[in-house]
C-alpha cells in the first residue's frame, strides 16, 4: 500500500492495510505528544488501535513540543 | 489588494487565541496592527519581569494580568480593536464557552501537553474552524527552519522538532517569528474566507 504521510509519499509493501498504532509503531514514533488526522480528520488517541488507514490515504503526524 | 480592503476585511472578523505569552502576545500585537476586528485572549498569568525577554509587555506592567495588559497595550496602538480579556486557565470544557464566537483559532500555549488537550478540544468541538499552531521554535539560528503545513483546518508553524530546554530556551527571535507566521497565516485565512461568499455567509457567529 501507498500512503502520503507528512506530506509524503510512502510505500508499505507488508501491507494492504494498517492501524494508525501499527504505522506509528512501524515509523518508531512513540512521542508521547502526537496528534493524528487521517484524511484531514483528528483520529483520538483512544481510536489509534481501531482505525484503519487504507491505500491511498493522507495521514498527518503532528509532534507537539514546548515552547511558545 | 489594497491596504484599505484588507483592513476593512479583517475588521469583521474575531481571532481567539488561547495563551498571551510570547506565541499569544506578539501575534495579538500583529493582527492589532493589521485591524482585526474583535481579539479573544485567554491566559490565567501575571506579567513577570522575566516575560519581557520575548512577550509582548513593559516593566510598569509587571504584576498586571497579561491579558489586561495587553489590551492596554493593544487599544494604545489600535482602538478600532475590541479585545475580550479573560483572566482563566483554559480547560477542556471551558473551551466551548470561550472560543465559540472565534472565526479563528490560534493556540499560543507553553507547554506541549496544553497545546495537545487544546488542540484536541478544538478539532472536537469546531472541526469547521481554521485553527493555527505553533510547534518547534526553542532556541535560535535556523530561521529558515520555520515552517508551515496544512493538515484539513489546521495549519502548524514551526520547525516542529526544537524543543524549549534549560540549553534551548525560548528567545525572542524565533518565538517572535513564530507568532508572526501564526498572524500572518491567520489574516490569509481571513482574506480567503471573506473572498469565498458560501464560507462568508456560514461562518459560525
Amino acid at each position: 500500500m501507498r500512503i502520503v504521510l507528512n506530506n509524503e509519499t510512502i510505500e508499505l509493501p507488508e501491507h494492504t492495510e494498517i492501524s494508525v498504532k501499527d504505522l506509528l509503531d512501524y515509523k518508531q514514533w512513540s512521542f508521547p505528544l502526537i496528534i493524528v488526522k487521517r484524511n484531514g480528520n483528528l483520529i483520538q488517541r483512544n481510536e489509534w488501535a481501531r482505525t484503519i488507514i487504507h491505500d491511498g490515504d493522507t495521514v498527518d503526524a503532528i509532534h507537539l513540543v514546548s515552547g511558545g | 489588494m489594497d491596504r484599505e480592503t484588507i483592513r476593512t476585511i479583517l475588521s469583521h472578523f474575531t481571532v481567539g487565541i488561547g495563551g498571551a505569552g510570547g506565541l499569544g502576545s506578539n501575534c495579538a500585537v500583529a493582527l492589532a496592527r493589521s485591524n482585526i476586528g474583535t481579539l479573544i485572549i485567554v491566559d490565567f498569568d501575571t506579567v513577570s519581569e522575566a516575560n519581557l525577554d520575548r512577550q509582548y509587555f513593559f516593566l510598569p506592567q509587571v504584576g498586571q494580568p497579561k491579558v489586561a495588559a495587553l489590551k492596554d497595550t493593544i487599544n494604545t496602538i489600535n482602538p478600532n480593536v475590541t479585545v475580550q480579556p479573560f483572566i482563566e486557565r483554559v480547560t477542556r470544557d471551558s473551551i466551548a464557552r470561550l472560543f465559540a464566537s472565534c472565526d479563528i483559532i490560534v493556540e499560543a500555549f507553553d507547554s506541549a501537553e496544553t497545546k495537545l488537550m487544546f488542540l484536541e478540544t478544538c478539532m472536537q468541538l469546531f472541526p469547521e474552524k481554521p485553527l493555527i499552531t505553533a510547534t518547534g521554535l526553542a532556541g535560535y539560528g535556523n530561521s529558515t527552519g520555520m515552517k508551515v503545513r496544512t493538515s484539513g483546518n489546521l495549519i502548524i508553524i514551526g520547525d516542529e522538532s526544537a524543543e524549549v530546554s534549560p540549553d534551548n530556551p525560548p528567545l525572542a527571535p524565533r518565538v517572535g517569528i513564530a507568532a508572526a507566521m501564526q498572524a500572518n497565516e491567520a489574516i490569509a485565512k481571513l482574506v480567503e474566507i471573506y473572498s469565498n461568499e458560501e464560507t462568508y455567509a456560514h461562518r459560525i457567529k
